[in-house]
């Protein structure tokens, strides 16, 4: 089996093989939901860090007897498989405040069902990102570092957590080898086996997951896709774009996606983290702020345009597919500046607002082709 | 052609300078809606001498603000055009052709307000991370679309000591970011002043509180109307103190049996735990009074509980108090961290006010307020057995829910809080010594 169909498999199930693996060795696993979990101190403690999602979720009825229609469907699918207990092979949840939904996702979870997933953590990551508030979040990630270490009986040495950002980091610098192959203009690999590769990298040891993507790069070295296509695209916009289904939607209308600016992608590994010998917990937190941000940093909007334009260039992306979860009203409320700073700089640009769960597909494609016939090549 | 151009600001300030001139109206909200036409005559004047105007979100503090001689309008208070008829509209869908229809419709007014051009662009835009997401999304958005010069305060998730300090550094910060945006200088003797009278108004907004705790209510909903308007845009300024301390006279008289209540017989006695609809005040509070003898007591966002500053002798001191105060003003204190702080403040409205029934008015756009609502309705009934109905509304656009409809949402709620009113009275009777949440849940 080639790395990219081991990589595909791990990606298809909740609990896949390499999380019961690691269980089988009495190991512990977390769940999380964003991008700015500082997983690195976790995996310090020999703690499997595990993104969640809700694949397949269709329903949410037990979700919505707290959340309602007005929440996002990302959130209310993740509360709907938590109630089913279909994350009952976590050991814990740790969350950050990354927005309204998920917030308050956690204060219902440990509220209306604490011993079920016990809260390991919280998170209060800063909203703006200056020196006041790169210190702030280091006091909280020493919290949240005291925190893990009484859940689980451990301690974190400054040993073991270098190792875990050494570790991490080399899946930063992988993944970004494996997007330079997609800037050829036969890029190796589509968007939707991408993904798949970007989805086992949040739920699988890293350390494993290294050695699968090394091979994986140096499969893709020989690898040629077998169709051409009409325009090469860039995915943006806000999280909740975890579905392999979604991009291959996409590309069977004849799109490439050929990179991306969202959570599961760039912004999850563009920037190493920096290691800060005297003070390791500083440098997360300085690189996990300094990261390509999410629209929740109230003071990053002109360095996220300038990351998205800086990506259309290197990727020579024909068009940028800006996709938000409806009622995301953080990346929804950035379309004003989005829709008019891409058009200044002539890049052409489709807003969808789509549910977590692929539906409403002939729409879908109907825009999509569209818009492929206004960029095509 | 210029001459054509709407002039919104004077058009508000002429709308409640009507207001203010109704002999037929109570002092309390003549005098209200004097001071919001003052403060909409104020911005455009200044604008049109080229003086700095700052379009400011929730909780952002006005003292600072009046402390440096720069207007503050709190843009989600744009919202108050909601009482002229049809007007809001245009600007809420003219915003909605550049963001999605989910965008808080507090937030697509200022939008649409600056798309329209029939308001003067501000020369600073102050916006904090609470309470919601809406804020983060849209304000430095809509600033650099304008091009106009943006701050953002972070509030941190939970209260403490080190997050008040942390937030009074960042206001320092602001201080520093104004004086080179507008030119204008913070005097530690004007901010003095300003504290002075934000702590009179802090002092009376509590006695007010506490004045409308009492049955039957001398100061409800309906007197305070106008309070939580001026209090994002006023406080720190003489005329708010005068014009709540005539408030509280008022208040007094009614206790004294100078003046009347505005329910004679309060049968019913309802708590707003969130916001009320801006439309329809006669298909809703009148029709509430009128046919149930049912009081509005008062709202989530009147709710103010911040204590006055006790030391404001030097400037560290007061941006410290200005930090805690940021973080515990309405809104900001609900609806940002944990959801037991929304839990607590509507308990502790329920129960102060002696409330038989609590509305949580959800504004569609509140995502946080909407996930947390089932727990704190389950929470009012098993600590108070007080029953709470979940509206679905924007408070702002009627087309959403019409008045008609929030009606007949209310008449049912209002019969249930009857019953559960009569039976917890028949329980008391026949045992006296069982608590009142044994009733049966509705």
């Amino acid at each position: 089996m080639g790395a990219l169909d081991e990589l595909s498999a791990l990606s298809v199930e909740l609990e896949n093989q390499a999380i019961k693996d690691w269980k089988a060795q009495g190991k512990k696993v977390v769940g999380f939901f964003c991008s700015y979990m500082p997983e690195e101190i976790l995996y310090a403690a020999d703690v499997l860090p595990y993104r969640v999602a809700a694949p397949g979720c269709t329903s949410t009825t037990s979700a919505d007897v707290y959340l309602t229609h007005l929440n996002c469907s990302f959130v209310r699918s993740c509360l709907e498989y938590a109630f089913e207990g279909k994350y009952d092979f976590l050991d814990g949840l740790a969350f950050t405040n990354s927005c309204d939904d998920i917030r308050r996702m956690s204060d219902i979870l440990r509220t209306v069902d604490p011993k079920r997933l016990p809260l390991v953590g919280f998170l209060d990551v800063p909203k703006k990102v200056d020196d006041a508030g790169i210190a702030w979040f280091r006091d909280q990630m020493v919290q949240f570092k005291a925190d893990v270490e009484k859940a689980f009986g451990v301690k974190i040495t400054d040993t073991k957590l270098k190792k875990a950002i050494e570790v991490y980091n080399e899946t930063r610098s992988l993944l970004k080898q494996l997007y330079q192959l997609r800037k050829a203009d036969k890029p190796p690999i589509t968007g939707a086996e991408t993904m798949k590769v970007l989805l086992a990298a949040t739920t699988m040891p890293k350390d494993q997951y290294n050695v699968l993507l090394k091979k994986l790069i140096k499969e893709l070295k020989g690898r040629k896709l077998s169709t051409g296509y009409r325009a090469r695209i860039m995915i943006s916009g806000g999280g909740g774009c975890d579905d392999p289904n979604y991009f291959d939607l996409m590309e069977e209308q004849g799109a490439l996606v050929v990179t991306d600016t969202d959570c599961f992608g760039t912004r999850y590994f563009w920037e190493p983290v920096q290691i800060v010998e005297d003070d390791l917990i500083l440098g997360l937190a300085k690189s996990y702020l300094g990261k390509p941000s999410c629209a929740r940093m109230m003071d990053k909007l002109d360095e996220r345009l300038d990351f998205m334009k800086q990506m259309v260039k290197d990727f020579k992306v024909d068009g940028i597919i800006f996709q938000t979860l409806v009622n995301c009203q953080v990346w929804g409320g950035q379309l004003l500046a989005f829709n008019d700073q891409m058009k200044k700089a002539g890049i052409p640009f489709l807003t969808l607002d789509r549910e977590y769960a692929l539906t409403g597909t002939g729409q879908l494609k109907t825009r999509v082709q569209a818009f492929l016939e206004r960029i095509e090549r | 052609m210029e001459e054509d151009k709407i002039r919104l600001f004077e058009l508000l300030g002429d709308g409640f300078g009507e207001v203010r001139d109704n002999e037929n109206l109570m002092p309390e909200i003549r005098m209200g809606m004097g001071l919001l036409s003052d403060i909409y005559r104020k911005a455009q004047a200044a604008s049109d001498r080229g003086d700095p105007v700052a379009w400011i979100s929730f909780g952002v503090p006005p003292e600072i603000f009046h402390a440096m001689d720069i207007v503050p309008l709190c843009d989600a208070m744009f919202c108050v055009i909601c009482s002229l008829p049809g007007v809001v509209d245009k600007y809420i869908d003219l915003a909605t052709e550049h963001v999605p229809g989910y965008i808080c419709s507090t937030n697509k007014i200022p939008m649409g307000l600056a798309l329209s051009g029939d308001v003067p662009i501000p020369t600073v835009w102050v916006a904090q991370n609470a309470p919601c997401d809406s804020i983060l999304g849209v304000d430095s958005s809509a600033a650099s679309y304008f091009g106009i010069p943006y701050y953002g305060i972070h509030v941190p998730y939970v209260n403490s000591p080190s997050g008040y300090k942390y937030t009074a550094e960042d206001l320092k910060r602001l201080v520093v970011w104004l004086e080179e945006q507008t030119g204008r200088k913070m005097n530690f003797d004007k901010l003095h002043e300003v504290m002075v009278q934000s702590n009179k108004a802090h002092d009376l907004l509590m006695k007010l509180r506490e004045m409308g705790t009492r049955v039957p209510s001398p100061y409800t909903r309906f007197e305070s109307a106008p309070n939580y308007p001026l209090a994002t845009q006023l406080i720190g300024t003489p005329e708010f103190v005068e014009y709540l301390g005539m408030s509280l006279q008022r208040a007094q008289d009614r206790v004294d049996g100078k003046l009347p209540y505005i329910v004679d017989e309060e049968k019913l006695r309802i708590a707003w735990i969130y916001a009320m609809p801006g439309y329809n005040p006669e298909l809703i509070g009148d029709y509430m009074r009128d046919e149930y003898g049912a009081v509005s007591l008062t709202y989530m966002l009147n709710n103010m509980v911040v204590e006055p500053t006790e030391d404001i002798s030097d400037y560290d001191k007061i941006m410290l108090a200005l930090g805690k105060k940021v973080a515990n003003m309405p809104m900001t204190r609900e609806c940002r961290g944990p959801w037991e702080n929304y839990g607590d403040s509507s308990v502790s409205i329920v129960k102060d006010y002696k409330a038989d029934g609590a509305i949580f008015a959800g504004h569609i756009a509140c995502k946080s307020n909407w996930a947390a609502a089932k727990l704190v309705k389950d929470r009012i009934w098993e600590e108070l057995g007080v029953p709470t109905l979940n509206l679905e509304l924007d408070f702002i656009d009627a087309r959403v829910t019409p008045g008609e409809d929030v009606q007949n949402r209310l008449i049912d709620f209002l019969e249930v809080v009857k019953r559960n009113k009569e039976n917890k009275a028949k329980k008391a009777k026949t045992l006296p010594g069982k608590t009142s949440t044994e009733t049966k849940k509705p």
